[in-house]
């Protein structure tokens, strides 16, 4: 079994060989199977708080990048799963539905939804390695944080 | 807030599903450019409302169909809530690119000027944890958030008087003990103007301190508005997706093993069993203040795992500790508490 290869960016960890939305800081993560798995990038799970409920729109349902295919909620507060890709969703992780606390341990290591993407170019669109992701994510801590956000 | 203005949106007195459709169609119709808007309307008659993510078995149909109150499901969180019109409901809706960064920044930055607006009325109220207003350790007001198309929202209620028992008539429970613990745990930490000493407080005066303070607060100027034409068609649409059966019974959540009740930040009540064994319990604080243990197999250990557990610390493993001398009946016990520490 391969070692996922991780690097860390002010204090969190991320993934060079996942891909990150910078809009919706979402993970995309690319199958054998031309299948993509999405979930949080680690300050997308941080500034919701503790997640309480997720639910997702139908397997087999289409969606496009930047529309729903979620809600999510955490503090009273709830909030669209916003699609980093277009495509057409093909399972649910049922772990998290049945806990979703799961997410508030490590959003890493808890895929949201399985889809098949429409086409190849958005994945293009989204920052992958260190060298892309590295500078995006720093940049993004230090405006979460001088927000208060997120703690220093 | 590229023009400096807080519109403030009046809709006065309406019915239940336009109390909910008015800021849900606001919020939906907002776009990156809108001024922020505070609305306020009053329910003219009785109804519950759900949160988006609960189930509607958390609510008693029976009583509801009994009562005549109708069920709306808000795209907001939160549990099932009695809402009449001894309630000033109040949101304050921006552009989600403009709202804070940050579920808890955004109940501070807007929900501070609500506390302080009760505060210039002589209330001594404050945000309490992230979402509840308070007075000393009883809350004072409902709040929720969430995004509806390209708008966040905000939404709070100024309780004039509530009535305890017509909403632990409305929840369903099962057991009656749970409903009369829940009943004496909101009559203990869900507080009203009126119980706190200003039922001379009235709908004006309310209104009139909160626009002043999300005005300051949020450093805008406040102006009269009203709906235009977009937000007049989104209302429209939410007024039909509110009255629309398949949107009342909302997503497919699965059933939970525990009964939970959250009366206020810190303060629930849970019933759950298994096997023969149940269990009633309070947390106040993250203890348990009452804790009732139940089952015909437990060879007389039900009333010591009940003393065992009063005033211990919410948490897993401060619970076995307390239940390890019980074996068996013990771990049985721990696994049937488990769920209910999780607060949803």
């Amino acid at each position: 079994m391969a070692t996922e290869q991780v690097f860390e960016v002010k204090g969190y960890t991320l993934s060079a060989d996942r891909l990150y939305d910078p809009v919706t800081h979402l993970w995309v993560e690319p199958r054998h199977d031309d299948l993509v798995r999405i979930g949080f990038d680690p300050l997308g799970r941080e500034t919701l708080g503790d997640v309480v409920q997720v639910t997702f729109e139908a397997v087999g349902i289409t969606v496009r990048r930047g529309e729903p295919f979620g809600s999510i909620e955490a503090a009273k507060f709830v909030g669209p799963l916003v699609a980093p890709l277009s495509g057409a969703l093909r399972a649910h992780n049922e772990a998290l539905l049945a806990d979703p606390g799961l997410l508030n341990d490590d959003p890493s290591a808890h895929w949201l939804v399985e889809l098949e993407p429409a086409n190849g170019v958005e994945l293009e669109g989204l920052l992958q390695g260190e060298a892309a992701v590295a500078p995006w994510f720093a940049t993004e801590v230090d405006r979460y944080r001088s927000q208060g956000a997120i703690a220093e | 807030m590229t023009d400096g203005v807080l519109r403030v949106i009046d809709a006065g007195r309406v019915g239940p599903t336009r109390s909910q459709s008015l800021w849900h169609g606001i919020a939906a119709a907002m776009e990156p450019d809108s001024s922020p808007t505070l609305s306020f309307c009053r329910p003219a008659r009785p109804y519950v409302g759900i949160g988006f993510h609960r189930r509607l078995d958390e609510l008693d149909l029976e009583a509801c169909r009994a009562e005549r109150l109708p069920i709306l499901r808000r795209q907001i969180g939160g549990g099932p809530v009695y809402l009449d019109s001894d309630q000033l409901f109040f949101q304050l809706t921006m552009p989600a690119g403009r709202a804070p960064a940050g579920v808890d920044r955004l109940y501070a930055l807007l929900l501070e000027p609500a506390a302080a607006a009760l505060r210039a009325l002589g209330i001594d109220a404050r945000v309490d944890g992230m979402n509840d207003i308070a007075v000393g350790d009883r809350k004072l007001s409902g709040t929720g958030a969430g995004q509806v198309g390209g708008g966040v929202t905000v939404v709070g209620n100024v309780i004039f008087r509530f009535p305890h028992e017509r909403m632990a008539r409305v929840l369903a429970f099962p057991r009656e003990d749970m409903r009369a613990e829940c009943l004496r745990l909101m009559r203990r930490y869900v507080s009203s103007l009126a119980d706190e000493g200003f039922g001379h407080v009235d709908e004006d005066q309310a209104k009139a301190a909160l626009r002043e303070s999300y005005a300051s607060a949020l450093g805008l100027r406040p102006v009269d508005g009203a709906l235009d034409e977009r937000e007049l068609a989104a209302v429209g649409r939410w007024q039909r997706r509110l009255r629309s059966r398949e949107w009342l019974l909302g997503p497919d959540l699965p059933a939970r093993t525990v009964r939970q009740v959250k009366v206020r930040a810190g303060v629930w009540t849970f019933a759950g069993g298994d096997d023969g064994l149940s269990v009633l319990a309070t947390v106040v604080g993250g203890r348990f203040e009452r804790v009732s243990v139940a089952g015909a197999g437990l060879n007389g250990a039900a009333d010591g795992m009940s003393v065992a557990l009063a005033g211990a610390e919410a948490e897993p493993v401060a619970l076995a500790g307390r239940l390890e001398r019980f074996g068996d009946h013990g771990r049985k016990l721990l696994q049937v508490l488990e769920p209910g520490l999780v607060l949803r």
